[in-house]
């Protein structure tokens, strides 16, 4: 009879200690580090008690405690930054002092701060310093404009199989009771996530506290372990759990179960399911494959079994009709040669501003082709008039819903709360992006002798007459932003400040070569350009 | 015979428009000469600028850029193009200086007024551009930096000569008297 209700003690206890384990594995590094300057102790059962209280924080009320903690200290801020400008002549006459505290109080508390504040003191940091303290904010929940739906694979795509993961042992014998198999399903609630470090829960035979001699002890699970991001020193007292009386309670009597037998082992972990990746073909082959035309049926099967989402099948779709013929054939052969990553991305993109190109390192790994989907656009006006635009890159943690869509010289800009505008580049300018990039990977893969001059007017002369050659077939009016579109226009009417513009703009443009020869690839790009004006010639004489 | 003296005496009197300028032989302190392998002109610049060469369907362009330098998003340079007479998209003369100094309201673009200079055997009429693009042109985080060009443009027979020095804005004080040395020395080699 006392059995079950030792099993439900400790099985509350296990919950208890769980639940503030997840509710502790879900704060970050600054508010551990808030919890800590307030007095409070993390024990190492998950727990959190005040340093002069007994009573520990139930883990549902983490969350508001973290919030009036917060609270406190951002009036604690706001009070200290009324104490500077109070004392100071005004803050139009802030002394260099007064300014650095200032500076030095905003940035400490600036993820606490509230928007308003925020916007207030901005101008007190540069456009670099605030996309950095900017990177700091805490997550708004996800724009439902911004959200998408998941690819769904083309009808007749081989989804490659998961590999089986391994049976689960039998079930062991019913006398003791397999926690494993049961706490699980109680313990890993939708909204608490168990940390992967958790130590395997450890089985208890119910015959074991029949023993009056001994009182039983409770074996407990290892507290979970915080993942390495949140670690922060802290101070962790060891508890002990209160051992079970000797005597069992009123109403109760200790049961004498069935005879006690080994607990049966913790079933094995079950493998994580990966997908299956077919590895890319080493570079050397690559290299020494001929340039064969892909034809349009070959590159929709192609497409049907290549790893690629939704939007990068039709940058690919878009590249392959409207690219120069001998681009297409290099950039198509590219692609299904090496097969790329192509991913949308702006925290992978880190610091490019439309796409990043990572060659592969080693043999056996797949080049990865990175296009930035947005970017932030800041305007800091002028004294008289006019404004400086700064562009900046996206932060995922900031998607918001925006609050007005205006028109800018961008295109369509969304601006949110926070004053910041955020411009989406078109799909058909990262098709072209795509195709420069697929261009790179080629050249320097078949002529690795080539220099960084002729690998960017190859790759530039294809991207600027495939969007020509896509102008008139897209309804939108601007669907390059404008420095490309200004770029475009200096391409087809002063190819020569083009060319001036790229050779004082990139890094190592003038660097050289380790191969004698001229590039072949930029050869057929010169040739392809010469075609597009002769062509574009005689439609304007025709006209 | 009075008219003529008259004649004479108003022309001796009007100043010269343009001012004939000599060149030395030997390279100033710290440039060198240069000249590229078509052998299209020759002229003095800065010993520690590389020139590029290329070819463009409108004729032979070449890079004189100065070196890379560590945070700087712009590398000053001077790009010397030939516009060779019945090459495709190559437009005469004048239009070719009206539309050099085209302005452009979204890149805040505008030229100075054109002036002359004679040098060579050769009347150069230089003038100055502004415009504003975005820098670092490949990073983040970029911001509009206004950019400096001098240029001038120099006749050689059916041919001309486009020669332009571009800096960033802030410093193309610094580059005044490389661009006045380089005009001053450049000589068309073959295009009289």
């Amino acid at each position: 009879m006392g059995s079950p209700f030792r099993l439900t003690a400790w099985l509350l206890l296990l919950l208890l200690q769980n639940a503030s384990a997840a509710a502790l594995a879900s704060l970050d590094s600054r508010q551990l580090k808030l919890l800590e300057e307030n007095h409070y102790l993390l024990q190492n059962d998950g727990m959190v008690r005040h340093a002069s209280n007994s009573q520990p924080v139930r883990s549902e009320e983490i969350p508001y405690l973290i919030q009036r903690l917060e609270s406190v200290q951002r009036l604690k801020a706001l009070l200290r930054l009324d104490l500077i400008l109070s004392k100071s002549r005004g803050e139009k006459h802030l002394t260099d002092e007064e300014r650095q505290a200032i500076r030095a109080v905003v940035r400490e508390n600036w993820p606490i701060l509230a928007y308003s504040t925020r916007k207030k003191f901005k101008n007190y940091f540069s456009p670099e310093e605030l996309a950095s303290m900017n990177s700091d904010l805490p997550a708004a929940p996800v724009s439902p404009l911004l959200m998408k739906d998941p690819d769904i694979p083309e009808p007749g795509a081989q989804i490659p199989a998961a590999p089986q993961a391994p049976a689960p042992p039998p079930a062991p014998p019913a006398a003791a009771l397999p926690l494993a198999a049961v706490a699980p399903p109680l313990l890993t609630p939708a909204r608490f996530t168990i940390p992967e470090a958790a130590a395997p829960i450890e089985t208890i035979s119910s015959t074991a506290a029949a023993k009056a001699d001994s009182p039983p002890v409770i074996v407990s699970s290892a507290p979970a372990a915080i993942p390495a991001a949140v670690q922060t020193p802290v101070t962790i007292l060891p508890v002990t759990p209160p051992p079970l009386p000797e005597t069992a309670p009123e109403g109760f009597v200790f049961g004498q179960g069935p005879e006690p037998q080994a607990p049966p082992p913790p079933p094995p972990p079950v493998a994580p399911i990966t997908p299956v990746e077919t590895p890319p073909p080493a570079a050397p082959a690559a290299a020494a494959a001929p340039l064969e035309e892909t034809s349009p049926t070959d590159l929709e099967k192609f497409l049907l079994q290549a790893p690629y989402g939704r939007d990068a099948k039709a940058m690919i779709r878009l590249l392959s009709r409207h690219a120069p013929a001998a681009a297409r054939t290099r950039a198509l052969s590219a692609l299904r040669l090496l097969l790329p990553q192509v991913s949308l991305d702006s925290e992978k993109a880190k610091d490019a501003l439309r796409s990043r190109l990572e060659k592969p390192a080693r043999e056996n790994q797949s080049p990865l082709i990175v296009l930035r989907p947005a970017v932030v656009i800041q305007q800091r006006k002028r004294l008289f008039f006019g404004a400086t635009e700064t562009a900046l890159p996206e932060t995922t943690k900031n998607h918001e819903v925006p609050y007005r869509e205006e028109q800018t010289r961008w295109g369509k800009t969304r601006v949110f709360e926070d004053g910041s505008r955020r411009v989406v580049f078109s799909l058909e300018q990262q098709a072209g992006l795509l195709l420069a990039d697929l261009l790179r990977l080629d050249v320097s893969l078949r002529e690795p002798g080539a220099s960084i001059r002729e690998v960017e007017l190859c790759a530039r002369t294809a991207q600027m007459i495939f969007y020509s050659k896509l102008e008139p077939s897209v309804s939108a009016e601007q669907f390059l932003d404008p420095e490309l579109r200004h770029d475009l226009r200096l391409w087809r009417e002063h190819p020569g400040e083009y060319r001036s513009y790229l050779a004082h703009s990139l890094p190592a443009y003038d660097s050289s070569g380790s191969s004698s020869r001229p590039s072949a690839a930029l050869a057929e790009a010169l040739e392809a350009e010469k075609q597009f004006r002769q062509e574009q010639g005689n439609d304007h004489e025709k006209k | 015979m009075k008219k003529n003296s008259l004649l004479l005496a108003l022309l001796l009197a009007c100043p010269l428009s343009a001012q004939e300028v000599f060149v030395p032989e030997q390279s100033s302190s710290g440039y060198r000469f240069y000249e590229p392998a078509g052998g299209s002109f020759r002229c003095q610049i800065p010993a520690a600028w590389r020139p590029i060469e290329e070819e463009s369907l409108q004729g032979p362009i070449v890079h004189i850029i100065e070196p890379e330098q560590a945070g700087k998003a712009y590398r000053s340079g001077i790009d010397v193009q030939l516009f060779e007479a019945g090459q495709p998209g190559v437009v005469p003369f004048k239009k070719a200086i009206d539309l050099l100094r085209r302005e452009d309201k979204a890149f805040q673009r505008s030229a100075t007024p054109v002036r002359l200079l004679r040098a060579n055997g050769l009347l150069f009429r230089l003038f100055e551009v502004t415009e504003t693009r975005l820098l670092p042109a490949e990073s983040l985080p970029a911001s509009q930096t206004p950019l400096h060009h001098y240029v001038a443009v120099a006749q050689s027979g059916e041919s001309y000569f486009v020669l332009r020095l571009s800096s960033l804005r802030d410093v193309y004080l610094d580059y005044r008297n490389v661009f006045q040395l380089f005009v001053k020395s450049f000589r068309p080699l073959g295009y009289k």
